[in-house]
């Protein structure tokens, strides 16, 4: 990755959408980690892929790319969040179950639902995108003390709200009627 | 007390395991999201062609001075696109990676090494795949034919060995077959019906293969450079040219090229028509899009100024805008039509370990940070940069890398030689298709409960099984058995009632209709479990599900 990095920070636009298609996967776990609903995360990925072309020059060291990257994601995701808190609670886009929604994704989804908005994108940080505490505190601008806290309160509530219910734990699998519906036609 | 602590640790570790493996999974980004991203590409496609003679700095001058104005909000417009036409999606897709191929297409190599076995192709595969030969090769083909019908199953893969080694060998150049710089590519099958084209090909180097980076199957990922046309569709863009494939031998590749046809109607002339008068009208209505600053203004806004109800596409026509339909229809796809296709270069990635990327030399880095202490700067406080501190410290840093560049200049292009390994071309091939509708076969099931919900029908395509689910009520899963009693695997679709045949055994299908709790707490588990293998031995996932009294329903497709 390091060497799509270099390239596309001196303008080697295939490196770049290379580079994006990579990580696109990740950017949309951390956008849902904030926002609520697939079309607020498309913006905030669409617009970060672009910020990033636009700014890519700008990136220090390749090996910071990541970093930098998922800082634009999460401001733009931020952004979204306050043009909502400027406009009518009800004009919010809820999010409208996929129908061709694959088990894996709904199990994603499903399992950041069941814990509070707030602790989500540390899960998110700490689990998928691999940072350390130290890390996910720089991106968060947040005290390292207040992720780790935030990481345990997630851990409790994942453990609280999905496994400790037998129905929902006693498989592999998790269900609800969101679920059936995603996936049965 | 121990005890209780090691259940505790054990339960800890249990769900960081859940939340890791549940957050950790792999799956396709949601059609939404897949469509912002590629309308990303696009503009960021655009706008390297338009600076694509500039030098590196004049891009970043110009990227600065475009900041925040071409990008589009598309809220609105994605609910519409969704759930109209995936085709849109389509248009936009430029797609680098293939996630939807591999799961659907025949797992690589079945069409040369176990087109007996797998597939449908039952032995026959003559009459089922064309053979791609002309009159150079006529006589090889029809010896190859008669091999296939003639041998039995066990025998094919012999013969299709053979068979490639032949064609792989062959004393000239034919229309199928052409080698150039050692490399010999030989064109074999074509099938098409109404989902996808496959084009099988073995390619046969001199040299033996270099090695490659695999993917999860321990397949090397290969990719054409390629141009594809459709004689009925000039338009058409050929993106996407990862082979799926896999070695015969260090000299051999053999693979399978998957084009969908969905792709292959596509109104590309059309919809880039339809954009252009898009754009002329916005501006007519003083809305120049490259002129808008999109941090400042929404599509709502705009939608508003139109008055349009939201803005989309769809709805230009109704503002009197260009009416999308008279551009976007689907181009017919003829019974017969002609390819042409030109395969430039195949391109390997090479291992990590194998990989030869330059460092940065250490005078350049002792010249950046020379420069960097001349302008009072510590890259270590970047953070705290002024605006125009920043400006300085880009302006070293990509000087830095512009000589990188200058030394290295390699490193700038793909494929590369520290990266990749390359077989350039050009060779290249015209060859006839034509549609085949015979070879779908639909079997009605009809394992329905008292209100008509259940598993409808099944179809089973060359190398795709579809499954007509009606589930009103959310109630039911539908397990599909492959003839051994093992699980289908699903297609790459999206689509969970699509199925991937792969090498699996379809000569029967099982179909259980499961209640939908049922199959996700329990019955799945008995299949994923670790231990399947050691427990199929004595119960198959199919005699677990007899014993446990799951409807089902068999249906058997002539080979």
């Amino acid at each position: 990755m390091i060497q799509l990095v270099k390239r596309s920070m001196v303008g080697d636009a295939d490196a770049f959408l290379e580079l994006m298609e990579q990580n696109s996967l990740a950017m949309y776990k951390v956008a849902r980690g904030i926002v609520n609903n697939d079309e607020d995360a498309a913006d905030a990925i669409q617009d970060t892929i672009l910020i990033c072309f636009e700014k890519m020059h700008t990136l220090k060291k390749p090996e910071y790319f990541k970093t930098w990257m998922i800082r634009i994601l999460i401001n733009e995701c931020n952004k979204i969040l306050r043009h909502y808190k400027n406009i009518a609670a009800g004009e919010q886009i809820l999010d409208v179950p996929d129908q061709d929604m694959s088990i894996a994704e709904f199990e994603f989804k499903e399992m950041l639902n069941r814990v509070d908005e707030k602790y989500r994108v540390v899960l998110i940080l700490y689990y998928v995108e691999g940072f350390k505490i130290a890390d996910i505190a720089e991106i968060l601008n947040l005290n390292a003390n207040t992720v780790k806290t935030r990481l345990t309160r997630a851990r409790e509530q994942v453990r609280r709200e999905y496994c400790d219910r037998p129905k929902l734990c006693s498989g592999d699998k998790i269900i609800n009627s969101e679920a059936r519906a995603a996936i049965s036609k | 007390m121990n005890k209780k602590l090691n259940f505790e640790e054990r339960k800890e570790s249990r769900i960081d395991e859940k939340i890791e493996k549940t957050l950790n999974a792999e799956f396709e980004v949601p059609k939404l999201v897949e469509m912002a991203k590629q309308e990303a590409f696009m503009q960021v496609r655009r706008k390297a062609a338009q600076d694509k003679n500039a030098s590196t700095e004049n891009i970043q001058k110009k990227n600065n001075a475009s900041t925040g104005k071409e990008r589009k909000r598309f809220r609105a417009a994605y609910r519409v696109i969704a759930g109209a036409a995936a085709a849109a999606a389509v248009f936009s897709g430029v797609c680098i990676t293939n996630p939807a191929f591999a799961a659907n297409v025949p797992v690589v190599g079945s069409v040369f090494e176990q087109i007996g076995k797998s597939l449908g192709f039952s032995g026959d595969y003559s009459e089922y795949a064309k053979p791609l030969a002309d009159e150079g090769t006529e006589a090889q083909e029809s010896t190859d034919t008669e091999n296939a019908k003639t041998q039995g199953e066990n025998e094919t893969q012999e013969n299709q060995e053979s068979m490639v080694s032949e064609n792989g060998t062959a004393s000239g150049d034919n229309a199928y077959s052409k080698t150039v710089n050692g490399v010999t590519v030989t064109l074999s099958e074509v099938y098409c019906n109404e989902v996808a084209m496959y084009l099988s090909m073995s390619i046969k180097s001199e040299e033996p293969f270099p090695e490659t980076v695999t993917d999860q199957e321990g397949a090397p990922v290969l990719l054409t450079d390629a141009d594809l046309t459709y004689d009925f569709n000039p338009g058409y863009r050929f993106m996407n040219g990862y082979l799926d494939g896999k070695l015969l031998d260090e000299h051999t590749y053999a693979g399978v090229l998957r084009m969908e046809m969905r792709e292959a109607s596509f109104n590309y002339e059309g919809m880039d028509k339809f954009y252009e008068e898009r754009e002329a009208f916005l501006k007519e209505k003083g809305l120049d899009m490259e002129k808008l600053d999109f941090s400042q203004t929404t599509l709502d806004e705009i939608a508003e100024a139109l008055g349009m109800e939201s803005y989309s596409d769809e709805n230009f026509a109704a503002v009197g805008g260009p009416d999308i339909t008279e551009y976007n229809q689907p181009i017919e796809i003829p019974e017969k039509f002609n390819v042409d296709f030109n395969i430039h270069k195949i391109i390997g990635t090479l291992p990590e370990e194998k990989q030869t990327i330059p460092e940065m030399p250490q005078e350049l880095k002792d010249e950046y940070n020379k420069a960097m202490a001349e302008n009072g700067l510590d890259e270590s406080n970047y953070e705290n940069f002024t605006e125009e501190e920043k400006e300085i410290e880009h302006k070293l840093f990509t000087e830095m890398y512009n000589k990188y560049a200058e030394l290295y200049p390699e490193t700038r292009k793909s494929p590369n030689s520290y990266e990749n390994w390359v077989f350039e071309g050009d060779w290249d091939f015209q060859f006839d298709v034509e549609m085949d509708h015979t070879r779908n076969v639909t079997k009605e099931v009809n394992l329905l409960d008292e209100n008509g919900n259940g598993i409808l029908s099944v179809t089973k395509t060359p190398f795709e099984m579809n499954v007509e689910v009606k589930d009103s009520n959310a109630e039911y899963v539908a397990a599909v058995l492959d003839a051994d009693g093992d699980l289908m695997p699903y297609g790459g679709s999206g689509n969970a009632d699509t199925y991937a045949i792969k090498d699996r055994d379809v000569s029967k299908v099982y179909l259980y209709l499961c209640d939908y709790y049922e199959y996700m707490d329990e019955l799945k588990g008995y299949y994923w479990s670790p231990d399947y293998e050691e427990k199929k031995k004595t119960k198959n996932f199919k005699q677990y599900l007899d014993e446990k009294g799951i409807p089902s329903a068999v249906v058997e497709f002539e080979q």
